[in-house]
């Protein structure tokens, strides 16, 4: 009681406590709160002044006895049984104000609780009365628009919302507050609105009545709540969705969606077209209902190889589909669950069917053009820009014994016999562009060499810039052997012309001397014989000689003349032996003179060789004469005559056993003018006459010889090949 | 004989030695070395027999023989031509010319067509025309 200082409600204050033992808690307590009198006697008690009140606690009758005898008139007296009671009484009360304080208390932290839950909603809250007057507002609300509760209880709540908001919606009789309390239960809208910052705001607005325990609506609460980032969020999925629709539906490939079933969930446009189906015609159908089996099959194929695996799949396929071929390249993936399993299979395919024919058609051109390369005659190489070869065609490989693949890579200059000619002809390429039938010699494989013709142009790319060179060579040894040939006829020609002038020149002085001869020899023969013994005689050797050299010359110019006159290029026919048999009496004459034997072996069925009559017989003519000639000096000689056949040829051997030809005269011995006799003797054309004779029969002369051991000619020819009756001769043999 | 004979030959000493041989066998020869000479010469006097070399500078064979016959129609030629020119001496065979020889030419082959030429107008030499 004490130490409650429970009597201090009643103004009363403890002014002394007495007790037998000074020790006792309550003594020491009233000592520590400065109480004035602290006793073990009772008397001091009483002594007090201003005493009202002494409350006895000892519960002794004897103590209590004697308070009552001695206490002053004024002071009370409560005794312990009245203590005890007026102390249960005062817990009684004091546990009735507890437990009304803790009570309240307990409301008062309950209220606390459910302000600030009411405040924490992060929707603003709104409580208005029936009257529509704003009564309450959660801390969102007046944090959301910098308010304070005082600005706003008691007012309209339209006076409150409209500068929040713009125009309130109780004008469009569209104000869920209203409804709310009309109809009884909440009602719900979505608002839209611009802040002050001109933003656009969605809000949610939930009204609820507020009811009391009869049913009444004693207020609503209006809970709003900005819903814009959802709205946004809303849109831009609703705008992502629509985007992706129209990816889909725009895409150029064929791009649909089947279920697991095999039927098509989802196509876009393009699949409707490659298809040649309508929309609705596909959807929820399986490619097996709508394809034709085949085609319908090879789909199927990649959707369930797709399904197993649970992995994207790509392939081409060529399918019949509508009334035509197409070929795709086509993808497809699977739309997997949460547990990685196959749900569906997205597909793309894109329709390659001009690709294809694109590259077929490549190809064709390819190999038709690469077949021009081949069939051409011509070599045909090309290089880039570092002179390396890039292709290399047919003919070239059989011409130069190189594939193309030995070759690709390796510089061209390799394949050419002077590669420093290369190098400038394609320098001037580059400057020039082209250049045109230059002649140069390229090399085989085993070093032989080729004379070519060479045309060499830039060769540039469809843009125009020149990536290399082609060389297009023209194997040009034939034309080259058949040049050497007219070159040769030529030469003989000139000199054919260069005889007919030289015998006109020949026949004057010969007529003089034949003339004057002729009139010495008239004088002579009018002279009496008393002319001068050996001026005589001389003159009678001398002249006839004279006239004999003069027979010769006649004869070395008509020979010319007639190898100047042009003859007929018609293949004649002629026998060797029958030939021999017309020119040898002719020669056997001088040959008796110069003590020379002529031996000749007949040579049974000999075959007749192609050459004129008159034309063979002058070329033995001039061989054997040239022998009989040779050893003139020789006290006597022997002439052998061989003909023979071997294959297609016959060829006529004429040797001697004559001094021979130096190496340097028998080099050169069928060109014109060369000669071994002494001036004024032969004008060294035989020869080459006989020479360009048998050349143009396609035969040829060749000798032999060694000085000091004789000389050997042969002269080949070719076998004239009998026709058959009626059929003209054959072509010419090499 | 007395055969009046004119040669014409640009080969002076062809000519000269010509001349003498065919005097020595009883002829008269007259000698021109071109075209314009011989026509001057025929002008003073017309010969027998006119011997004409075909291959001459400046008038050649062809155009004196032209010229001869003009003027004298019946004036037997005998022409000499060299080897090849066997188409001059063609021409002038179709010009008149009474026969022709070619150079070098034998002296009594000469002899015989001039006596020939003379007698008749035609010349045994025909067959010797390739001679050479």
């Amino acid at each position: 009681m004490v130490e409650e200082d429970s009597l201090g409600r009643f103004r009363m204050r403890i002014a002394g406590v007495a007790d037998i033992d000074p020790d006792a808690p309550g003594v020491r307590y009233a000592r520590s709160i400065g109480v004035e009198v602290v006793t073990t006697d009772i008397s001091e008690l009483l002594a007090i002044p201003d005493l009202d009140l002494i409350i006895e606690l000892t519960g002794s009758d004897e103590l209590r006895d004697r308070l009552e005898a001695e206490r002053p008139r004024h002071v009370r007296l409560i005794d312990h049984f009245g203590a005890r009671l007026f102390w249960e009484l005062h817990q009684a009360q004091e546990a009735i104000l507890t437990e009304r304080t803790e009570a309240r208390e307990r409301v008062e932290a309950e209220r606390q609780r459910i302000a600030q839950i009411f405040d924490s909603i992060p929707d603003e809250i709104l409580v208005l009365d029936t009257d529509m007057m704003v009564h309450h507002a959660n801390a969102t609300f007046l944090r959301n628009n910098g308010l304070q509760l005082d600005q706003i209880c008691g007012r309209q709540c339209f006076e409150v919302e409209q500068p929040l908001r713009g125009e309130c919606q109780v004008a469009l009789e569209n104000c869920p507050c209203a409804t709310a309390m009309r109809d009884g239960k909440p009602c719900s809208v979505v608002r839209k609105h611009f802040d002050k910052d001109g933003e656009l705001h969605y809000a949610a607005i939930v009204a609820g009545p507020i009811v009391d325990a009869d049913g009444e609506v004693t207020g609503i609460i209006e809970m709003t709540r900005d819903i814009t980032h959802r709205i946004q969020l809303e849109n831009e999925l609703n705008a992502t969705e629509v985007r992706l629709q129209q990816f889909m539906e725009s895409a150029p490939l064929a791009t649909y969606v089947k279920n697991r079933q095999g039927q098509y969930m989802q196509v876009n446009r393009a699949t409707c077209e490659l298809l040649g189906l309508l929309r609705g015609d596909i959807l929820g159908h399986t490619d097996l209902e709508i394809l034709p089996s085949v085609a319908a099959d090879v789909l199927r194929r990649g959707d369930q190889r797709v399904l197993r695996d649970a992995r994207q799949y790509s392939y081409d396929a060529e399918l019949a589909l509508g009334s035509s071929r197409v070929f795709l390249a086509t993808t497809k993936y699977p739309v997997l669950d949460a547990s990685g399993k196959a749900t569906a299979v997205v597909g793309l395919s894109k329709d390659v069917t001009a690709q294809r024919q694109a590259e077929a058609e490549l190809t064709r051109t390819r190999e038709y053009l690469q077949n021009i390369l081949d069939n051409s005659p011509m070599i045909i190489v090309t290089t880039d820009l570092a002179g390396r070869v890039v292709s290399f065609n047919a003919k070239a490989e059989s011409a130069l014994g190189q594939s193309s693949d030995q070759i690709a890579g390796k510089p061209v200059r390799a394949l050419m016999q002077d590669p420093l000619e290369l190098d400038g002809l394609l320098r001037r390429v580059g400057h020039e562009g082209s250049v045109q039938d230059q002649e140069s010699i390229m090399l085989d494989r085993s070093g032989l060499q080729i004379p070519v013709s060479v045309t060499m142009s830039q060769l540039r790319d469809s843009r125009g810039e020149m990536i290399g060179t082609v060389l297009m060579c023209r194997d040009i040894s034939h034309r080259k052997a058949l040049m050497n040939q007219i070159i040769q006829s030529e030469r003989l020609a000139a000199v054919g012309r260069l005889a007919a002038g030289v015998a006109h020149e020949i026949n004057n002085p010969l007529a003089v001397i034949a003339e004057v001869a002729g009139y010495l020899q008239d004088l002579c023969a009018d002279l009496p014989a008393t002319y001068p013994e050996p001026l005589l005689s001389e003159l009678q050797d001398g002249l006839p000689k004279l006239l004999a050299h003069v027979a010769r010359g006649r004869s070395i110019t008509s020979r010319l003349l007639s190898f100047a006159r042009k003859s007929e290029a018609s293949v004649e026919v002629a026998d060797v032996n029958a030939a021999l048999e017309e020119v040898l009496p002719f020669l056997e004459k001088e040959a008796r003179l110069a003590n020379i034997s002529i031996h000749r072996s007949h040579a049974a069925g000999l075959p007749r060789v192609r050459i004129e009559e008159l034309q063979l017989e002058e070329v033995l003519i001039n061989l054997l004469t040239n022998s009989i000639q040779a050893m003139s000096s020789q006290s006597h000689g022997s002439i052998w005559i061989e003909p023979e056949v071997r294959e297609t040829k016959v060829i006529i051997t004429i040797r001697d056993d004559g001094p021979g030809i130096a190496a340097e005269v028998r080099d050169r011995i069928f060109d014109p003018f060369v000669s071994t006799k002494p001036l004024g003797q032969g004008t060294g054309l035989g020869l080459s006459i006989c020479y360009g004779i048998v050349k143009r029969y396609d035969g040829e002369i060749r000798v032999q010889s060694e000085p000091g051991q004789g000389a050997t000619f042969q002269v080949i020819l070719p076998v004239h090949r009998e026709p058959p009756q009626g059929e003209a001769g054959t072509g010419r043999s090499t | 004989m007395g055969i009046r004979v004119l040669l014409v030959d640009d080969e002076k000493d062809l000519t000269a030695y010509l001349a003498k041989r065919l005097a020595a066998r009883g002829m008269e020869v007259e000698t021109a070395s071109d075209g314009a000479s011989a026509l001057q010469a025929v002008q003073r006097s017309i010969p027998d027999v006119v011997v004409l070399d075909m291959l001459m500078p400046g008038m050649d064979g062809i155009q004196t023989l032209g010229a001869l016959h003009e003027r004298h129609p019946d004036l037997p030629v005998i022409i000499l031509s060299g080897h090849g020119a066997e188409e001059q001496a063609a021409r002038g065979a179709r010009l008149g010319a009474i026969d022709y020889l070619h150079k070098p030419c034998d002296l009594q082959q000469l002899v015989d067509a001039i006596t020939g030429a003379v007698t008749a107008g035609s010349t045994p030499a025909s067959s010797d025309r390739r001679r050479h």
